[in-house]
């Protein structure tokens, strides 16, 4: 709750981290824009002339407006409404995309002084389309984006995967959510990063109402109501890296059963498609999550499939931002039960998330007091009694929804980050013993 | 063709002069003077540059019975 720990954030975090901007879907076409946010920075997530992405800050070299306004749209320029000073995305007009193009008065105001090559619109110099999921960093020297997801990549390839396992098969859906709660961003990422443990007790009543697509006496997320909450075989992972995930990638649990045939019978197949394919490939076939890549892109890439960012705006409030995603080639029934699903599932509306902001809500209201923060929070199970992974700089917790090893975990790297540990020592401290990095930097 | 430029339009930006300075030119206040309105076919690409590249979309090309 400091505000001077937010602002080591805002100045050792997240300019330095890799930060998901938006899906490539939401910009498909030359021209195509999409407003985002990396910290509390404005971006613009464009398509240039050539088809590259490029995520350039939102703010005007001369004294920094806002430089485009709108949410999204389709253009090749974007001229400054303040001094009129205009950047292009053009390729063929500017030698990189997002230079400054136009200049008024270039001759006359600046005696033609000005070089417009050096005032172009800042960008991230590393940009990945991972399968459609599109990540940033400001930072020239963070590592290359696989080697700072790590193993952790199996849970991001579920997400960006069709629900039959059709590489990056899927879209978001038209339209992000966006809303403010009056809580630190780090209780949302602790949220699906691997607390397992609030779930009989915060989601009791939309369980007992049947939020799932079973309906009731199916659990929410799949599993038979008489298996005593989980079933065998379920642990958390948790990396070094920060990152963490509420399930494990052996976990394997067919889609859930609907109330619907039609629906039924489109998942079962989709599952059986997928189960195939990646057994050939030697694949596991868990790791639908709930999970946080670090330090605040949390996801479920299951019923819902969903991501949300945490933006932190100050210590005590948070913007969450939320996709939806859906398979390209589902039909319209599909989307149909899936966008229903969502709305009542999650966002501002969702009764499953409504439970979970209540939590960080009065967490965050409460632990704001001089008295309470003199109290730390306790984070101690499990605490030893870790056990080891074969994925790459991961352990796994001793129970499936026990063990808070993926929290202890996240606030090492974080205080690694705030902190202000360089990229060397950062990679050192994270790298797995035995295994060299996966990519080159 | 011919090259027409709405000099309402024109904020100074002088990319058209920077692009084709053959046909384009500014005057003592930073804005638009077309040199000559005249596109013969070997001027054709340097003359549409210089159209594409105006931010205010001041100028453009008009067929000569206009």
């Amino acid at each position: 709750m400091d505000a001077g720990i937010h602002r080591l954030e805002l100045e050792n975090l997240f300019p330095r981290a890799w930060l998901f901007v938006g899906h490539a879907s939401q910009v498909p076409l030359p021209g195509d824009f999409f407003s985002s946010r990396m910290g509390l920075d404005p971006v613009l997530l464009t398509r240039d002339d050539r088809g590259e992405l490029h995520v350039l800050l939102n703010s005007c070299r001369h004294r920094g407006m806002r430089v485009c306004r709108y949410d999204e749209g389709n253009t090749m320029r974007f001229t400054c409404p303040y001094h009129g000073w205009s950047y292009s995305i053009d390729g063929s007009l500017v030698s990189t995309p997002g230079d400054l193009h136009g200049v008024p008065q270039l001759k006359t105001a600046y005696s033609g002084r000005l070089r417009k090559e050096n005032w172009g619109l800042v960008r991230c110099p590393k940009v990945r389309d991972y399968k459609g999921l599109v990540f940033a960093t400001w930072d020239a020297a963070a590592p290359e984006f696989d080697n700072y997801a790590g193993d952790f990549h199996w849970w991001l390839d579920n997400l960006a995967d069709a629900f039959d396992g059709t590489e990056a098969g899927t879209e978001v859906f038209r339209g992000v959510q966006r809303w403010r709660i009056k809580s630190n961003w780090k209780f949302v990422s602790e949220n699906f990063l691997g607390d397992t443990y609030h779930g009989a007790s915060t989601h009791a009543s939309v369980e007992a109402v049947g939020i799932g697509p079973g309906g009731r006496g199916n659990r929410r997320h799949g599993e038979r109501q008489n298996e005593g909450g989980f079933a065998q075989g379920r642990v958390k992972t948790s990396f070094r890296l920060g990152h963490g995930a509420s399930d494990n990638l052996d976990y394997e649990l067919a889609y859930p059963e609907f109330a619907e045939q039609a629906l039924d019978d489109y998942f079962t197949q989709a599952w059986q498609t997928r189960k195939a394919k990646l057994e050939k490939e030697g694949r596991p076939l868990g790791g639908r999550g709930p999970a946080t890549m670090f330090p605040n892109m949390s996801f479920s890439a299951g019923f819902p499939r969903t991501i949300l960012v945490a933006h932190p705006l100050s210590a005590t409030e948070t913007e969450v931002w939320r996709w939806y995603l859906v398979d390209k080639t589902a039909p319209g029934f599909v989307r149909d039960w899936l966008r229903r699903y969502y709305m009542r599932y999650s966002g501002p509306g969702g009764m499953t998330e409504q439970d979970d902001m209540e939590n960080w809500d009065y967490a965050t209201q409460a632990s704001r007091g001089v008295v309470a923060r003199r109290y730390p929070y306790n984070y101690q199970q499990g605490l030893g009694e870790e056990v080891p992974s074969r994925l790459a700089g991961a352990v796994h917790s001793h129970h499936a929804i026990a063990g808070e090893v993926n929290a202890r975990t996240f606030y090492l790297r974080w205080s690694e980050f705030v902190d202000n540990l360089s990229w060397p020592e950062l990679n050192k401290l994270a790298a797995p013993a035995s295994a060299p990095p996966r990519v080159q930097d | 063709m011919r090259i027409h430029a709405d000099l309402a339009s024109c904020q100074g930006y002088g990319n058209c002069a920077g692009t084709d300075g053959k046909h384009f030119d500014l005057d003592d206040d930073g804005f638009v003077v077309i040199r000559s309105d005249r596109v013969t076919a070997e001027d054709n690409q340097s003359v549409a540059e210089a159209v594409r590249s105006c931010p205010a979309e001041a100028i453009w090309l008009v067929a000569d019975d206009d």
